[in-house]
């Protein structure tokens, strides 16, 4: 059972942070970055198999494998900056954080331009 | 696997708050914060290869090149 | 293979712990030290000042008296003397103090208080030996208040710190 796994590591790890927080807060910064990866790297390959769902039903229905990996990449993007912010957050930093977001959302954007531009020649395409 | 990575890093954490206090005590700041300094490059040094785990791993799950 | 790592990492522990322990001992071996130099410096003034003893009789009698490290020094000294035909202590004591210093762990200003107490003794009449003398104790007395206060403020330190360094090994190791 992985819900147990990581339920039960997210609540000690949560009691070792607090116990940590009032004397050492930065090993608290750095226990919970490994309380993120590890949880993570316990998830994974569940979400390998979510993936390759997605992907042969994406490939039966005939959708453009560019689009589909466009996707992906952005919901990878869009954890890896969650992931990072909150960190920051979490460490009191929140100009960093932000910071972090508005770099995260340029690149998605960046990655979502074909998209957009097959939009609108599509657009185009359907007006007289 | 690495769960008990947790474990040791709270350890690590909790003797060097522990060593903070008794070597502030006796009155060797100095010695505290490089004590201090110490325990987190040592825990730095394993987190940074945890995290670089973990970014290769999405790097292959997302199609991230 | 883990048992071995086991027996290992508690092997560490206890040496970590038993080196912070004897760091700490030093201090107190130190007062100890000291306080045996102010006991022997004080029946040395009666015995020269009072009774007045010649001073290697004196210097063996007292031997007889204090405790084990300071009265092989003792016996050390009063053997050169015997020896020795120019009637200069100074020299003996100061090649006596070396063995001292290795024994007790003193510091290069308790070392200069036993020199000088072979300086003052069967040099000048009476008077001024008494001075002397009540000046060496005086001193000694300050040391010995001094090494007090180290003691109080760092045995317990080293002790508690090499627990903790090996208990943080031990972690880090594990």
């Amino acid at each position: 059972m992985e819900i147990m796994q990581i339920v039960g590591l997210g609540i000690i790890a949560t009691i070792l942070i607090v116990i940590l927080k009032e004397s050492r807060p930065e090993f608290a910064v750095l226990l919970s970055i490994v309380t993120g990866v590890i949880i993570f790297l316990l998830i994974v390959p569940q979400l390998v198999y979510v993936v390759d769902t997605i992907s042969s039903l994406s490939s039966r229905a005939n959708v453009d494998i560019s689009y589909f990996n466009t996707i992906v990449k952005i919901i990878g993007m869009a954890y890896l900056v969650e992931f990072a912010s909150q960190i920051s957050r979490d460490a009191g930093q929140d100009s960093i954080a932000m910071k972090i977001e508005l770099g995260g959302k340029v690149l998605i954007m960046v990655l979502a331009i074909p998209i957009l531009l097959a939009l609108m020649d599509l657009i185009i395409k359907i007006l007289p | 696997m690495d769960v008990d990575l947790i474990f040791k890093i709270a350890g690590i954490g909790m003797v060097a708050a522990i060593l903070h206090m008794v070597l502030e005590k006796s009155g060797k700041q100095e010695y505290a914060y490089l004590t201090t300094l110490v325990g987190v490059i040592i825990v730095l040094g394993v987190v940074i290869n945890l995290v670089s785990q973990l970014f290769s791993d999405i790097k292959v799950l997302f199609r991230l090149y | 293979m883990l048992l071995l790592k086991i027996l290992m990492l508690i092997n560490i522990f206890f040496i970590c712990t038993i080196l912070g322990l004897s760091f700490g001992n030093r201090y107190s071996k130190r007062l100890n030290g000291l306080s045996d130099l102010q006991e022997v410096t004080r029946l040395l003034q009666t015995d020269l000042l009072v009774f007045l003893t010649p001073i290697p009789i004196a210097i063996e009698s007292i031997a007889e008296k204090t405790s084990k490290g300071m009265s092989e020094i003792l016996h050390f000294i009063s053997e050169k003397i015997e020896k020795d035909e120019s009637g200069d202590l100074y020299p003996i004591f100061n090649e006596a103090s070396d063995i001292l210093k290795e024994k007790f762990n003193l510091e290069l200003e308790d070392i200069e208080a036993f020199k000088s107490l072979g300086k003052v003794i069967g040099r000048t009449n009476r008077e001024d030996q008494s001075l002397q003398l009540n000046y060496i104790l005086d001193s000694l007395q300050e040391l010995i208040h001094e090494a007090k206060e180290e003691k109080t403020k760092y045995e317990k330190m080293y002790g508690s710190l090499g627990i903790i360094l090996g208990l943080g090994i031990v972690i880090i190791l594990a």
